[in-house]
């Protein structure tokens, strides 16, 4: 007999903590929820991040990989995203760190901090107006006050929050509104009501193809049908919510999950099974904190164990749990777990012993219910409170239908001021052209804009070719280059000893040299004296340095900036390029002094210490010394060429104004 | 000793598989895996990542480019080494940009390609003048966050002028490995201030 009001309690409870769940599972799926991340991957990625809003959603998504076995770190990483979103004022990130702060804290009955977190969070999501957050945080004020067992306020949260969520919300919150409604009816004994809403929560759940919430919504059924007396029903659903919770691996929904099964055989009374399942239980309940469950199941094993007759592992397993339940003041299994020895004392021939846990029992239960005569007092109470509320549901469906009514004539209004501002949109425009006609009436001002309309459009064509013609030669650097360096990965291959193999790749290389300089003029980027300079300094330096001759190079103050055409750059660039080939191919020279400078012309001289141009060269060089003049004649400069201890070659260019 | 890992992500397989070879053949190198799409590197970078990447620019189904820049978002620690035809390539610098910490000629001699190698995994990193001088006009635009030290402003200005490393390590009196290693630094200043930018372009818009 006192057993049962044992189980009734903490069916009560249960079904909060398979609320929290819902909840839990409820909100975060809304924000992503992942878990089963790699926890190391996660925080290394976090170390590297800058404080900023990205910082602070993951640090929740680090949380949650943490909540269902470790809640204390869980709750560090929430905390910690607290602070980072009070210092950027990111109130999303607040809400975010409210929603799954309170989820831990209701699965440890801290419902009074929950409340005051989730008040501020409908305060904050109003303010803002973030309609998506304002659902889930006037839910969850609602499920707390349940969990308070204050049915009044739970009832007036749910009905704010559901027109928002009827209006535009998801399907997911739909099941969860369903869900929580299922608890409420339950708490309030109605199975019927209660077993309706569960089943509804079931449909939107499987409909959105959900594990989490179809899983709570498995147990909510199951729970309510064992209410109405439909045990071995009620094993089924509770069966296909403890599979459902493997396969998402959910610690708190396997628990709670086992827990109904052990309790649904425990009413059937079948020892055999339960026990099993309290086993199971247990662990679970340890590991997300759970003490209520901890102490429930513990007394549940005891009780199969007495049953089944092994009345010394059940007293070996009844002192651990007395222990246990005077530790976290579990008085209701306490009182129980007292009894259920007492007897266990007799069965093992001990009377004296049996005599005194009787007694503790009694004094427990003289301090948790004073005779029946209370309890008779306590059921009369429950059954008016009981009508007291049916009637308050009746006058918040009363005042659902009156803010039906109420956001209709919104509707109204809303529909009169879209009309009007068309009305004043449709006026603006109006006059708008109006104004546009008279003004087009002025001749002048028409021709005016004409000519700069074309210039407009003639500039848009001439970029648009532009473009096109950058794009082509890129195109066709680019396969070119790819096919050269193919072609030169090819002549590799062919090994060291075959002499074409090595010619062809020499040429590549080569023209890929040549392609290199070619984009280096293209580029519109480089058309400055000080790109040129920086080029040919960098290219000859390289030149000289392979060819092993010492080299000086003097830059005398240039105007840097000047800008300068593709055609300039490329004479004079490979005007030098040829002149330092002839010095090292010809001069047998082993220094070279190369100097810039400009004064109002650009002058280059290239120095070496050769023999000088002997008549055996001539012929050699001569192409190359007639293409130097043809390009500084067609940047109208010269060339001069003089021998005294080797050769000087100077070219002197005016500069384009 | 634990042998360098690399990979190589080319879609050309001659090149692929003649880089492949060189590596290879180096001394305390080994290639761990190739890719010939940016979709298969992306993926198999971030799992088995190698220590150093080879990376190709133009590739079937996307850019080198776009993989470095998802690789690092995704915190991934692999050195990136662009393989380019054209050293003075937008290309190129926007890959400096993106988190590459060097790059590579496709064209120059192998040795040279061990050379570079060994130098980016000893934290050194090659720069050519034109790349020295958008990085010069990066800095400037920028705000002044993740200010250059004067020494890598030095460095810096020298380069642009086209001067060679053995030429700055002359005139600074330091060596051209300490050279190598401010370009380095100062290609992770640039990938830090192109970060900042572009998390300062998602969210100042939400400010």
């Amino acid at each position: 007999m006192g057993l049962r009001n044992v189980i009734t309690i903490i069916k009560i409870l249960r079904g909060a903590i398979s609320m929290a769940a819902l909840l839990t599972v409820s909100l975060a799926a809304n924000a992503q929820m992942q878990v089963g991340l790699n926890k190391d991957s996660l925080k290394r990625v976090l170390s590297k991040m800058p404080d900023d809003t990205l910082k602070a959603r993951m640090l929740i998504t680090l949380g949650q990989q943490y909540e269902s076995n470790r809640p204390d770190s869980a709750v560090y990483y929430y905390k910690l995203c607290d602070q980072l979103s009070r210092q950027l004022h990111y109130s999303f990130g607040t809400l975010r760190y409210i929603s799954n702060y309170t989820a831990v804290l209701n699965v440890q009955g801290r419902f009074d901090e929950s409340l005051q977190l989730n008040l501020r969070a409908v305060e904050i999501s109003r303010k803002e107006g973030l309609k998506q957050e304002l659902v889930k945080a006037l839910m969850n004020t609602g499920a707390v006050y349940q969990y308070k067992e204050d049915y009044a306020r739970a009832i007036s949260y749910y009905l704010q929050a559901l027109p928002l969520i009827e209006a535009g919300g998801s399907i997911q919150n739909l099941s969860f509104a369903y869900g929580n409604l299922c608890g409420l009816y339950r708490s309030i004994k109605q199975t019927d009501k209660a077993l309706f809403y569960a089943r509804l929560a079931l449909k939107y759940a499987e409909k959105n193809n959900d594990p989490y919430a179809t899983t709570a919504a498995c147990i909510n059924i199951g729970n309510a049908l064992k209410d109405g007396g439909k045990i071995t029903e009620s094993i089924n659903y509770l069966q296909r919510a403890h599979l459902l919770a493997l396969s998402i691996n959910d610690n708190n929904y396997q628990e709670t999950a086992l827990i109904g099964i052990a309790d649904a055989y425990l009413q059937l009374k079948q020892p055999g099974r339960y026990i099993g399942f309290f086993r199971q239980a247990l662990p679970l309940a340890e590991a997300i904190g759970d003490v209520s469950g901890q102490a429930y199941s513990l007394s549940g094993i005891c009780m199969g164990l007495f049953w089944q007759k092994q009345y010394r592992e059940a007293e070996t397993r009844l002192t651990s749990g007395i222990r246990f339940a005077k530790q976290h003041d579990q008085k209701e299994v306490l009182s129980q777990m007292l009894l259920l020895m007492s007897d266990v004392q007799i069965a093992l021939g001990k009377a004296d012993h049996s005599q005194a846990y009787r007694s503790q029992y009694d004094s427990v239960s003289n301090i948790l219910l004073n005779a029946p005569l209370l309890k008779n007092i306590q059921e009369l109470e429950t059954k008016y409170g009981l009508a007291k509320k049916q009637k308050e549901v009746l006058e918040k469906n009363l005042l659902l239908a009156k803010k039906e009514r109420e956001a209709q004539r919104q509707r109204q209004w809303l529909i009169a001021a879209t009309a009007g501002i068309a009305l004043l949109v449709m006026l603006v425009v109006l006059g708008y052209r109006y104004y546009r006609q008279k003004q087009n009436l002025n001749q002048k001002a028409l021709q005016v804009l004409k000519a700069e309309q074309e210039s407009e459009r003639l500039k848009a064509v001439i970029e648009g070719e532009q473009q096109e013609r950058r794009r082509i030669s890129r195109e066709m650097h680019d396969d070119m280059g790819a096919g050269l360096t193919r072609m030169l990965f090819l002549s590799r291959a062919m090994g060291t000893q075959n002499d074409m193999a090595d010619k062809i790749g020499a040429t590549a290389e080569d023209l890929i040299k040549k392609m290199n300089e070619v984009i280096w003029t293209m580029n519109d980027e480089e058309d400055t004296l000080d790109s040129l300079i920086a080029y040919i300094r960098s290219t000859s330096a390289e030149m000289l340095e392979n060819a092993g001759l010492e080299y000086n190079i003097t830059i005398n103050e240039t105007k840097g900036a000047t800008p300068l055409n593709r055609e300039f750059r490329r004479n004079i660039y490979l005007a030098v390029k040829e002149a330092l080939h002839n010095v090292i191919k010809h001069a047998e020279a082993s220094g070279v002094q190369i100097t810039l400078s400009n004064n109002g012309d650009l002058e280059i001289m290239v120095r070496d210490n050769g023999k000088g141009i002997s008549n055996e060269v001539k012929p050699r060089i001569g192409n190359g010394m007639k293409n130097m003049r043809k390009r500084m004649e067609q940047l109208g400069g010269r060339i001069e060429v003089s021998h005294e201890q080797g050769t000087c070659i100077r070219f002197v260019v005016p500069l384009p104004v | 000793m634990e042998k360098i890992t690399v990979s190589i992500v080319e879609d050309i397989p001659e090149i692929r598989e003649g880089v492949r070879f060189i590596i290879n053949q180096t001394r305390n190198f080994s290639c761990l895996s190739v890719y010939d799409n940016a979709g298969d590197a992306c993926r198999g970078l971030l799992a088995e990542p190698p220590q150093l990447a080879i990376m190709d620019i133009s590739l079937p189904d996307g850019t080198g480019l776009d993989c470095i820049r998802k690789l690092r978002a995704a915190g991934s620690a692999i050195q990136f080494m662009v393989f380019t035809i054209y050293e003075d390539s937008d290309q190129v610098f926007e890959a400096l940009s993106a988190g590459a910490s060097g790059y590579l000629l496709k064209n120059a001699a192998p040795e040279k390609i061990t050379e570079a190698l060994k130098e980016l995994y000893d934290g050194g990193s090659p720069m050519s003048a034109s790349i020295a001088r958008k990085v010069v006009n990066s800095f400037r635009a920028s705000e002044e966050q993740n200010k250059l030290s004067a020494r890598e402003v030095e460095v810096l200005g020298l380069l642009a002028k086209g001067f060679l490393y053995k030429e700055i390590a002359a005139q600074l009196f330091i060596s051209t490995g300490t050279i190598r290693q401010h370009i380095h630094h100062i290609y992770e200043k640039l990938h830090v201030q192109n970060r900042t930018e572009a998390v300062n372009k998602v969210f100042g818009k939400q400010g």
